[in-house]
């Protein structure tokens, strides 16, 4: 049961304005980090028919080198009342920063809140994903790569808890067949064939290419109100019923000695307390955005929140027909996500989950009510998200 | 199943002499037009070779592994120094292609330490480490082994920890065989497999380090017990633990061709 705080949370902030830059092949970008995050705020902010000047806070996650004060600065903003980062490299803190500005709004600590991310590698360098997170006790033994951890993970998952390789193929498809009708997208006219992605080079098994999210520069940005505010904004806004950030039990920074090692993080008390908070369930999700940095760590986070069979069974969801917008009873990954539309760490999966309420996603799902996010699999941190057409359900 | 026919072997021994030939004239793009379209990049980078190449000649050709011949390619450089490198070619469009390039004889990674080497927290583990021996973090009070090292026990809250020595033999717990050279320090050093190894001597820890023997011809599992050892690296005056399968003689020529699909 929901608790009346949770309650009181229960759709208190909407999205009213998304803003995205252009998706650049890493290391490309015309523009400073900086740049593309004030970039994408502005256009959030024009998406939603507001002065860039009343952005009044700011939150970002995962190390973004761009300092909530600094990017008000250079937008020239009236007031910073509210700005936070949320601890925990990985994508795994991407739900969370919404789920931070939520609080801070229907708190009344703000009452604009821009959350952002914004990545070039000329500013954060190849791998800004694992900043500060692969130590000695990884690199002496050949481990670079947050790929590498996740080949790890995804092996066990298919030896042990005998999940089907399929089910990854499937997220990658689904991927890639949304981001044919997404001309933003990185892999716009390049469809994935089943052929193609079985024959495609090993990165770390049982990793191939199309497995992995790729890099890129970009950034995109979402605007968070209070709900008693969003008539002031243009656009039909997308409440936030709920969400959850954390860790555990036995999961963080544990060098490979999670106790839910196949587990993508999201834990079964978590998993719960974000469904009873939002007063919704998973039979009740219409569209889900699913952080995937690999395929093995998205279809865990599938498992882990019931969305899906765990198990040799886990197809029965996890296959291409049910996740594409036409026909499939779980749309997935809807604009391409991160291994198709292009990867600023997941904060295009933000703007997608919100435009599937809101309106504009290139592969909308029809009366879409409830829309999930998912943050960040198999990182230190994760987090979700549950947008929603009406304050409550 | 299905091996090179003589023609197959006479067709790659004649793409692999052009192939020599297009290296030893540096014509990149004919070196390059050689490969798989879709993993050039990854096979140059993968390969130790030495710059500039002053010569290069094929040495040996043979069957490989189902449809693909497999040929010896001897690089030599301004020094003199040679490096051997083994070419797997696929058929491609009517033609033969480069699916996958090794230099032989197979090597690990060196280990790679940060800038400023390691935490102050691990240092008991290092320490022992360079000395031949597995040490792993325990509570002085509860007695509980834990990894990732810690700076206070979770268990009990004691501030009081040490590293006490364990045996270095353990249960394959999660592996993986790492083919993208991530860091250019893996030229001539991938594919490797580093295994996740469960102590249960331990209280059931997970180590993880890279396994022997090299890579291509064998596939670990999970559940397969191994042991450690420790190599010397760098001046020799530092060792890295490796996990060994057990009972598996160390083959580490890495002259035959393994099964893994272009790994």
């Amino acid at each position: 049961m929901a608790s009346d705080r949770e309650r009181r949370f229960r759709g208190a902030a909407a999205v009213v304005g998304v803003g995205e830059t252009e998706l650049y092949r890493r290391g490309t970008s015309p523009y400073s980090a900086m740049q593309l995050a004030a970039m994408a705020v502005l256009r959030a902010c024009e998406d939603a028919d507001v002065s860039s000047t009343a952005v009044d806070g700011f939150a970002s996650y995962a190390h973004d080198s761009n300092e909530g004060l600094r990017v008000g600065a250079n937008l020239g903003v009236d007031e910073i009342r509210w700005s936070t980062l949320v601890f925990g490299g990985g994508g795994g803190g991407v739900a969370a920063a919404v789920n931070a500005a939520a609080a801070a709004v229907a708190t009344g600590q703000a009452d604009c809140v821009a959350v952002y991310r914004a990545i070039t590698q000329a500013d954060d360098g190849r791998g800004s994903y694992v900043t500060h997170h692969l130590g000695p006790l990884y690199t002496a033994h050949g481990l670079f790569t947050a790929a590498q951890i996740c080949a790890l993970r995804t092996q066990r998952m298919l030896e042990l808890d005998g999940v089907p390789a399929e089910a990854m193929e499937a997220v990658a498809l689904a991927g890639y067949h949304h981001a044919q009708r997404n001309p933003r997208a990185v892999s716009y006219g390049q469809p994935l064939t089943r052929r193609t992605y079985g024959d495609a080079r090993w990165v770390s098994s049982p990793l191939r290419l199309f497995d992995c999210s790729r890099e890129n520069d970009g950034a995109a940005a979402v605007l968070v109100v209070p709900a008693e505010h969003v008539d002031r904004y243009r656009g039909r806004p997308a409440y936030i019923l709920g969400g959850v950030q954390g860790s555990g039990p036995d999961w963080s920074e544990s060098l490979e000695n999670e106790a839910a090692y196949t587990s993508a993080g999201f834990h079964r008390a978590m998993v719960d307390r974000l469904w009873d908070a939002c007063g919704v369930g998973p039979d009740d999700v219409d569209v889900v955005q699913l952080y995937e940095n690999f395929t093995g760590p998205a279809v865990a986070s599938m498992i882990d929140f019931g969305l899906c069979e765990p198990g040799p069974a886990a197809v029965r969801t996890m296959n291409v027909d049910n996740l594409v917008v036409d026909g499939g009873r779980l749309p997935l990954n809807t604009s391409g996500g991160n291994l198709a539309e292009g990867f600023v760490h997941g904060i295009n999966l933000v703007v997608e989950a919100v435009r599937q309420i809101r309106g504009g996603s290139p592969n909308p799902v029809a009366e879409a009510d409830v829309s999930l996010l998912i943050g960040g699999p198999a990182a230190p941190l994760v987090s979700a998200t549950v947008f929603a057409s009406a304050p409550a359900t | 199943m299905h091996t090179a026919t003589t023609t197959d072997l006479d067709e790659v021994r004649r793409c692999a002499q052009r192939h020599a030939l297009s290296l030893s004239a540096g014509d990149r793009q004919a070196v390059v037009a050689d490969f798989l379209p879709d993993r050039w990049q990854q096979i140059l980078a993968s390969l130790d070779l030495p710059i500039p190449v002053t010569d290069v000649v094929v040495t040996a050709v043979r069957p490989g592994a189902g449809f693909s011949v497999e040929t010896l390619l001897r690089w030599t450089g301004p020094d003199g120094g040679a490096r051997d490198v083994r070419l797997r070619w696929v058929p491609y469009e009517g033609s033969w292609r480069v699916q996958q390039a090794r230099n032989l004889p197979a090597r690990l990674p060196d280990p790679v330490f940060p800038e400023g080497g390691y935490p102050p927290v691990e240092a008991g583990h290092w320490v022992a480490m360079n000395q031949g021996e597995l040490r792993v973090q325990r509570c002085s009070a509860c007695r509980t082994w834990i990894w990732g090292p810690r700076h206070l026990c979770p268990r009990c809250r004691s501030f009081e920890l040490g590293y006490a020595p364990v045996a270095a033999e353990g249960l394959i717990f999660a592996w993986t065989r790492t083919v993208q050279p991530f860091e250019p320090s893996m030229a001539g050093r991938v594919p490797f497999v580093v295994a996740l190894v469960e102590l249960p001597q331990a209280g059931g820890v997970r180590v993880a380090a890279l396994l022997e023997p090299t890579p291509d011809a064998v596939t670990p599992a999970i559940g397969d017990p191994v042991d450690g050892h420790f190599v010397p690296f760098g001046a020799g005056d530092r060792k890295i633990l490796r996990w060994r399968l057990s009972g598996r003689p160390g083959d580490a020529d890495g002259q035959t061709g393994g099964d893994h699909d272009g790994q």
